[in-house]
């Protein structure tokens, strides 16, 4: 658990040099950058994932969705993500959890905290939130069962019946929330 | 440059020119020694603050890898068109040149007041127009520049300094320097009869002492004026007489306007005028058409000549509508003439009309020239035709006489009337008369009968009357036709 709540704190930006150029001129880069993200995400017609600004006015809280893919236990389960920018994105990653719980060897099945490694230290500032989605939308059929979050999905991952069972009864449909 | 971040490209970018991480073409681009890839100098630069990595394949970076990217990349992005990053400005140019319309030329951008000293920020769009205490304004005098703040300490200084005159070397305080600028000798002058058509130039000094007195045009100086005096009178007349004239031309081409439209609305009737030149008539028409004559001394001029024509004063008068008419047939004709195009098409069917009450006319004088041989009196009612009389006035005159002729009508059918009702009663009388006269024979002949009944001894009248049944008959039938009538 505490190696969960480490990783979701977004790394604070003076861990090395401070950050050249004042925080309001980088938050209009930053304004930008992920105006043309939202443009691409559009754009592109990516199944099963999408992305979108919760509310009008601020470009820095997202809500995703992402589908379970095909021929996985997750197929025909739709995950609501909650996806939160730092300033000094894209430089730091976003602080990205599970709105929906989500019964997953890698993924908090309270808090919806992620482990995931492009998420925290292999985070390069050439992803995006396309990238984000699509790594969950893969990372949901192939858990890392070698650092487990949840470990009584890991261990129960080879048995994919009962992983389903488990699976449905936490999982709450996408409608209620996304109203 | 690297200051300016945020460019709006007017073109879609190619995407391999487009940064990574900021998703953006490339802003002054570095790459990497080690892996070959390519970032904005800002971008990459934040990026290594955070890991030392290259953001694409993970390979370990430091700033020193870095090195500018090849120049056919940067000749690449900045050549890209982009608009000014002002949002009033409506300038776009390539990329490379918007620093310099930004630190040159654009008018929306905020500079310091150019003159030394003031510390106020405006647009440079503003700037050119400014005025404030520290704006350099030159000295009068001196020639020298001022801030207009001290302009005023720096005259009372400066008037009292002593200058030398350039040409004649003479010394004096500033202040004085437009008068002497009047008054030196030495200045370059025209001879004031350069207007004349002198063309000598040279010293003041020259001027008084040598050229005057020399002057050919000087000594005329006395006709000049007289000439130049005559020539403002002939100028000054010559304008009034243009007015006069500009004034008479549009005058006439009113009265053209209208008498072109009068010739139209009275049709054959304006040719027969003209073609009558030589009758008396006829001056009147041209008193009508000379276009000096002031239209108010028309209606006169026709009263006066109408004796002449038509013996009976009121008859003529009665082809000239008042002048009210005159001129409300006037204005209407010009109003016409506003708007010619529809109008054509309505004139001809009047023009037709009028040509069918001429030949009426016509037709007409020819049926009553026997009835006014006879009676004068008709004669002297029916309108003569005349075509130099207006339309209105023909018309009149044959209404007038239509008039006349239907009261002659009555009065010679009430004479009938009488003539007839006198007739009635002389034959009436006549009637009485042989009535009575009837009556007496018949009792002459009764008493005769009676006689003779009382000779022949026959007292039976019905007898009497069968006896002579050859003769009764024809005078029974009279009898009883006179009886009859008596009775009734």
């Amino acid at each position: 658990m505490e190696q969960l709540t480490t990783s979701l704190t977004p790394r604070p930006a003076t861990n090395k040099a401070p950050v050249a150029g004042s925080s309001q001129q980088s938050s209009g880069s930053v304004a930008k950058r992920l105006g043309n993200e939202l443009m691409t995400l559009m754009m592109s017609a990516s199944p099963g994932i999408s992305a979108f600004p919760k509310n009008d006015g601020n470009l820095f809280e997202w809500v995703g969705t992402i589908e379970g893919a095909p021929g996985t236990v997750y197929a025909g389960l739709s995950f609501k993500i909650a996806i939160s920018f730092p300033p000094n994105y894209p430089y730091v990653p976003p602080a990205i959890k599970f709105e929906t719980p989500c019964f997953h060897p890698n993924v908090d099945i309270n808090s919806g905290g992620i482990c995931l490694d492009i998420l925290q230290d292999k985070w390069s500032a050439v992803y995006s939130v396309q990238t984000i989605l699509l790594s969950l939308q893969s990372l949901l059929g192939e858990p890392n069962n070698a650092s487990p979050l949840n470990t009584d999905a890991a261990a129960i991952w080879n048995n994919q019946e009962a992983f389903k069972i488990h699976l449905l009864r936490h999982y709450r449909p996408l409608k209620d929330e996304s109203a | 440059m690297p200051s300016m971040a945020n460019f709006n490209y007017v073109d879609g970018v190619n995407p391999n020119l487009l940064c990574c991480i900021c998703r953006m073409p490339f802003n002054d681009p570095f790459t990497t020694q080690t892996c070959g890839h390519t970032f904005c100098r800002d971008c990459i630069l934040q990026s290594l603050d955070h890991v030392y990595q290259c953001p694409i394949d993970r390979q370990a970076l430091t700033a020193d890898d870095l090195k500018p990217a090849d120049s056919i990349i940067r000749s690449l992005v900045d050549e890209l068109v982009v608009e000014c990053t002002n949002q009033t400005c409506s300038h776009i140019c390539q990329r490379q040149l918007l620093e310099q319309h930004l630190q040159s030329s654009c008018p929306y951008v905020e500079v310091p007041c150019p003159s030394r000293g003031c510390d106020q920020i405006m647009l440079r769009g503003e700037a050119v127009n400014h005025r404030c205490e520290y704006s350099l304004v030159t000295c009068d005098a001196c020639d020298t520049e001022v801030e207009a703040a001290q302009l005023e300490d720096h005259r009372i200084q400066c008037y009292q300094q002593l200058t030398t005159c350039d040409l004649c070397g003479l010394q004096f305080q500033r202040s004085a320097k437009s008068s002497h600028q009047n008054s030196c000798p030495e200045s370059p002058m025209q001879c004031p009869q350069q207007v004349n058509g002198c063309s000598w130039k040279g010293k003041r000094v020259a001027l008084h002492s040598e050229h005057i007195s020399s002057c050919p045009y000087q000594a005329l100086s006395g006709f000049f004026s007289i000439f130049h005096e005559r020539t403002q009178v002939l100028q000054d007349e010559n304008t009034v007489l243009k007015r006069r004239v500009e004034s008479l031309q549009t005058q006439i081409r009113t009265i053209e306007i209208q008498l072109q439209s009068a010739s139209l609305a009275l049709g054959p009737w304006f040719r027969n005028s003209n073609l009558g030149l030589s009758s008396p008539e006829t001056s009147i028409s041209d008193t009508l058409r000379s276009p000096d004559l002031p239209s108010h001394q028309r209606p006169r001029l026709q009263t006066v000549s109408s004796p002449r024509s038509v013996p009976e004063g009121d008859a003529f008068a009665a082809y000239f509508p008042p002048q009210e008419e005159i001129q409300s047939y006037e204005r209407q004709q010009l109003s016409a003439m506003e708007r010619p195009a529809p109008d054509r098409h309505l004139e001809h069917p009047v023009r037709s009309i009028h040509r069918n009450s001429w030949s009426l006319g016509q037709g007409w004088d020819a049926l009553h020239t026997p009835a006014s041989r006879t009676s004068k009196q008709v004669a002297s009612a029916v309108a003569p035709l005349d075509f130099s009389c207006t339309l209105e006035g023909t018309l009149e005159g044959l209404r007038e006489s239509i008039v006349a002729l239907s009261t002659s009508m009555e009065t010679l059918g009430r004479r009938n009337d009488i003539a007839l009702t006198n007739e009635t009663l002389r034959l009436n009388e006549e009637l009485m008369s042989l009535k009575a006269n009837i009556h007496g024979l018949r009792m002459q002949m009764h008493a005769m009968m009676m006689d003779n009944a009382q000779l022949t001894g026959r007292t039976d009248p019905l007898l009497f009357e069968n006896s002579f049944p050859t003769v009764s008959t024809h005078r029974y039938h009279y009898m009883s036709n006179t009886q009859s009538a008596t009775k009734l």
